[in-house]
């Protein structure tokens, strides 16, 4: 039978299923982004989906603790239930597609799962559908043909009409629809456990026999290992993201001086700068300049996770209307957003004042992101999969130093 | 203070001349280290915003101050110890000085190794009575780095679990007997 491929349907885009692995009871289920240690918040949500007494999973398939990796971000509700309770079935009988692996069917999926396996409406179907159009086109481009599981009370209120949508009443019809067996299944999977098990067990000692053997000899990883597909693809998908990440710098004006407090209902002239080339803003002069807003802006069609900070590079600190500059920013930018972060100029200054703009983004966030951005390390952010965008700009001092 | 547009064109001149001689001394004082001219007077309302405030982090100003000021690190692990619901103190053991459990008035810490994915490892604080305030950041006041802060998701009764990587300074400080963790 072939493999499946489960998107998870939410608001911001479709979230592919890309592995679930068994995880010693002793710790919690968890939601993680794409193989990486970041959890997601619906994680403990998650853990009472699948552990008895209030969980489905372990009641169907045995084991109360797993971790799931999926490709993009799922925040919040409990549309994700019923997407995950599918990858739950089809890894029951070796059928779920993990991240690379080709695959011949694509399910699309949204609803919440009660305890009886029934299952119920859920809100933005419509929106999420709109959100998934890049996807079922890129689908239907590589005739992977695809299946929309959703509540039946879901679809007799959509206002579009959408073609190979399954309406679920429970979870059964989602087994008939994919061949599972609705009954048989789940009860062939515990009483094959153990004869599963020992088969599996001599699988792992072969497969990792030879893989071990290809690490020594330096052969190379298996085409349909996970591990290799991922060490391809990863500086490919920064490279991507990179052009659509824009730095920019906003003046604000003010007619005259500028207030003690900006912006302190002053009414600003803002001029974007243009660049002088890919690493430099023009030159700004002095003279009535109360502030610069320096911003990252995601172009991409997809939300990442950025942060930004400004440096200076050297100062006359005495004269600075802020003790300190601006601390760091970070938080998702949806399609189309903007991270800035605001520098008020000192009132005084004969120097000229140099300024470093850093922003990172990514689809993942690595914990330590905000550590290494705030020691300009951008070699190690790089080196974490995060596109990197630095810009200096130089603000000139006044002809005559005077307050501005 | 007085607004500036409050004073005579006199007075405004006279301010302008001695902001302009303080400046020409701060660049003859200038080192020309960038970091440094960065980095201001750390005071103690900024270790108590980030002993604190959820939203207040270690940042490079903050940790260099740190490093320089015996007396800056007094007044936080003093407010550190002011502020914790719990409170773990150095661990006492063996010479390998590297430990997976910790416990402390109140709660316990267990460092998981993940089944899934080994280059990942749970840090799982139960706390004894799952009826009590549950904590929202974990401070880790070691030596390197001297404090690190992590805000912490709600506990699941009684249960606080965070995934993170094998090699992360967050791992290496909790194996660290000399480390002392304080639950906020």
């Amino acid at each position: 039978m072939t493999p499946v491929r489960v998107y998870i349907a939410t608001t911001q885009g479709p979230s592919e299923v890309q592995r679930i692995t068994e995880e010693d009871p002793n710790v919690r289920s968890v939601v993680c982004l794409n193989g990486t240690s970041e959890a997601l918040p619906i994680s403990a949500a998650y853990d009472a989906f699948v552990r008895k007494p209030t969980g489905v999973v372990e009641k169907e398939y045995g084991h109360s603790v797993y971790r799931v990796d999926v490709s993009e971000r799922i925040s919040d509700g409990k549309s994700w239930q019923l997407g995950l309770f599918t990858a739950h079935a089809l890894l029951c009988v070796n059928r779920l597609a993990g991240k690379g692996e080709n695959t011949e069917l694509a399910v699309w999926v949204t609803g919440e799962v009660d305890r009886d396996l029934n299952v119920n409406p859920v809100d933005h179907v419509e929106e999420k559908l709109r959100k998934s159009s890049p996807l079922f086109a890129e689908l239907k481009a590589a005739g992977v043909p695809l299946t929309i599981f959703m509540p039946k009370k879901n679809v007799g209120e959509l206002e579009t009409e959408w073609k190979d949508i399954v309406p679920l009443k429970t979870v059964r019809e989602m087994y008939r629809e994919l061949g599972l067996g609705e009954k048989t299944r789940p009860a062939i999977y515990k009483l094959t456990t153990g004869v599963i098990g020992l088969g599996a067990l001599l699988v792992v000692l072969i497969v990792g026999g030879l893989w071990w053997g290809n690490l020594l000899g330096g052969i190379g990883e298996s085409p349909k290992s996970n591990t290799a597909v991922e060490a391809r693809k990863r500086p490919g998908k920064t490279e991507l993201l990179g052009p659509f990440l824009e730095l920019t710098a906003i003046e604000h004006r003010a007619p005259g001086r500028c207030p003690a407090a900006f912006p302190g209902g002053e009414a600003y002239n803002i001029v974007a700068l243009d660049k002088t080339d890919t690493k430099h803003f023009t030159a700004s002069s002095w003279e009535g300049l109360c502030a610069v807003e320096y911003g990252l802006n995601n172009n991409s069609d997809k939300p990442v996770h950025a942060w930004i900070k400004v440096f200076r590079l050297g100062s006359e600190p005495r004269f600075s209307r802020e003790r300190r500059l601006p601390g760091m920013k970070d938080r998702e930018l949806a399609p189309g957003e903007k991270l800035s972060i605001t520098m008020v100029l000192p009132r005084w200054s004969k120097k000229p004042i140099m300024m470093r703009i850093i922003a990172a983004a990514g689809r993942n966030a690595p914990q330590e992101t905000g550590k290494w951005l705030s020691k300009a390390k951008t070699d190690t952010l790089r080196r974490a999969g995060l596109a990197v965008r630095t810009a200096d700009h130089a603000i000139n001092p006044p002809t005559k130093p005077r307050f501005n | 203070m007085a607004a500036w547009s409050a004073f005579t064109s006199k007075q405004k001149t006279a301010a302008e001349l001695v902001f302009d001689a303080l400046s020409t001394m701060d660049g003859i004082t200038d080192h020309g280290d960038a970091s440094e001219a960065e980095t201001q007077k750390i005071g103690f309302s900024d270790l108590y915003s980030f002993a604190t405030r959820s939203d207040s982090m270690m940042d490079e100003e903050l940790e260099h101050a740190l490093k320089q000021d015996d007396r800056l690190r007094e007044n936080l692990d003093k407010l550190l110890d002011e502020t914790a619901l719990y409170h773990g103190e150095r661990v006492a053991a063996a010479s390998t000085g590297k430990v997976d459990v910790r416990e402390g008035k109140g709660f316990k810490i267990r460092l998981h190794e993940s089944r899934a994915s080994p280059r990942h490892i749970y840090i799982i604080i139960e706390l004894k009575d799952p009826k009590a305030p549950s904590p929202t950041a974990m401070f880790l006041r070691g030596s390197k780095p001297l404090c690190q802060k992590l805000t912490l998701p709600r506990s699941q009764d009684g249960i606080i679990q965070i995934l993170a990587d094998s090699d992360s300074e967050m791992i290496e400080a909790l194996r660290d007997i000399d480390t002392q963790v304080f639950l906020r």
